[in-house]
């Protein structure tokens, strides 16, 4: 039997077939909440934007262009934006520190197999992760899940905007190369 | 703004980083028809750019998350198709197509109800009982094993490794030797005609038999006992339909454990 992949499910779910978006959320739904989590660091706000982001996709399968990316960067990027939303909407930021570290780590994916995938996937982007000087991998991450701006970064950090904006393009230029398919890390 | 000035942006395009300015000039360029290995810089930072979420271990969204998500389906699968009416167009959902999406909603209102008519007569569930007591126990599958063996501290996960020679394809092998247990999961194994792939466990000198790849929703996969420390390797072989007692063809997967 064939696995369906990403894409497929997409499609069905743009013909509403809700078995599709259930897939969808068996693949994903793990990945969504964990960056959800790390973004508002509230178990309960992070649920809810993973209710959000799947019933976007729900809506707006039909909008999904294969060309413009892979459906996991997809589905991520829309969690990660409503996520961010609601920190900026927060009148006033109530973290609770270190709410994410104390999530255990849960397989969440629709089946052993893609699990594994998802998990030799993982560690192969930690590992290009971490060969990152960290001044670098620090303003990667405060982008991603603070959605801080270039110069609000060098506001933050105290560095000059230039050398954010330098370590922005490295970074993501050593990410690219590194993650590119067959590339072994 | 020139392509190359683009591709100077891309990175922080890519991560939402850039100011509002900037962030409009870069949508206005590449809005335009013409580029210079834009769209390809700007994949290729976009999918960089998803580092961080791919770092993250997934968490367990909790029971509640997906039935909040059927719940919210249904209603906005309803209003979707009102809204549609009422703007006049032909709508997108069908009456079929609703009560797709309807359609764990109404399996769980129909078990509702059946519990409760269950529930009325002593005798019903009585019957109930009964019909419990003749299920059989649940049987382990490759997958429900793999998921219990990945749920449990020492297991080791492998890529096994094509042999030279050998054939195209992916297999995994999940290994717990404290468990005695292995699931061999793959995908993409080429078919050869009047041929199976079978599994074999070495232990030195000695090719143990030890089941047949068949089609299941994950894949091929197999799952066999008598996996111990002594275990050197796990194999694939390509044998007639049915399986060998010991291997006639050349190892064309192998996973070492040592």
């Amino acid at each position: 039997m064939v696995l369906v992949d990403d894409a497929g499910l997409v499609a069905r779910a743009a013909r509403a077939d809700a078995s599709a978006l259930r897939g969808l959320f068996e693949r994903h739904a793990g990945r969504a909440l964990a960056v959800a989590l790390r973004i508002l660091r509230s178990r309960a706000e992070a649920e809810e934007v993973v209710q959000e982001t799947f019933l976007e996709i729900w809506r707006r399968a039909r909008e999904y262009d294969a060309a413009r990316g892979g459906v996991t960067g997809w589905i991520l990027t829309i969690c990660r934006t409503r996520a961010i939303d609601r920190v900026r909407a927060r009148a006033s930021a109530t973290r609770v520190a270190g709410a994410a570290a104390a999530e255990p780590e849960a397989p969440a994916a629709a089946s052993p197999l893609e699990e594994i995938e998802q998990r030799q996937e993982r560690e192969r982007v930690q590992a290009a992760l971490t060969t990152l000087p960290v001044e670098q991998r620090k303003v990667i991450e405060l982008a991603y899940f603070e959605g801080l701006s270039q110069t609000q970064i060098a506001e933050r950090t105290g560095d000059a905007l230039g050398t954010v904006k330098t370590r922005v393009r490295l970074a993501i230029d050593k990410l690219a190369a590194l993650l590119r398919p067959g590339v072994t890390s | 703004m020139t392509c190359t000035e683009f591709k100077e942006l891309v990175a922080a395009y890519a991560l939402g980083a850039l100011e509002a300015g900037e962030l409009t000039a870069c949508d206005t360029h590449l809005a335009a028809a013409a580029h210079d290995g834009c769209r390809e810089a700007l994949r290729a930072a976009e999918e960089a750019a998803l580092a961080p979420a791919l770092a993250l271990a997934p968490v367990r969204p909790g029971d509640g998350v997906w039935k909040g998500i059927e719940a919210k389906m249904v209603t906005n699968t309803a209003t979707m198709v009102s809204e549609k009416r009422r703007a006049g167009s032909r709508p997108r959902w069908t009456r079929s197509q609703i009560a797709v999406a309807a359609l764990p909603w109404l399996v769980a209102a129909a078990a509702a109800i059946l519990v409760v008519q269950l529930r009325s007569t002593v005798a019903d569930r009585d019957r109930l009982v009964r019909k419990l007591a003749v299920v059989p126990a649940k049987v382990a599958t490759p997958a429900s094993e793999a998921a219990r063996l990945l749920g449990m501290p020492g297991t080791k996960v492998m890529t096994m490794a094509p042999q030279e020679g050998g054939v195209v394809g992916h297999a995994v092998a999940i290994v717990h030797t404290g468990q005695e247990m292995a699931v061999i999961f793959a995908k993409g194994l080429a078919p050869a005609p009047n041929k199976d792939y079978q599994l074999w466990v070495i232990d030195g000198d000695v090719k143990r038999p030890a089941g047949m790849l068949a089609p299941g929703a994950e894949g091929m996969m197999v799952m066999t006992s008598g996996v111990t420390t002594a275990t050197d390797s796990l194999a694939l072989t390509l044998e007639p339909k049915g399986g060998m007692p010991a291997p006639t063809g050349p190892l064309v997967m192998v996973a070492s454990l040592r």
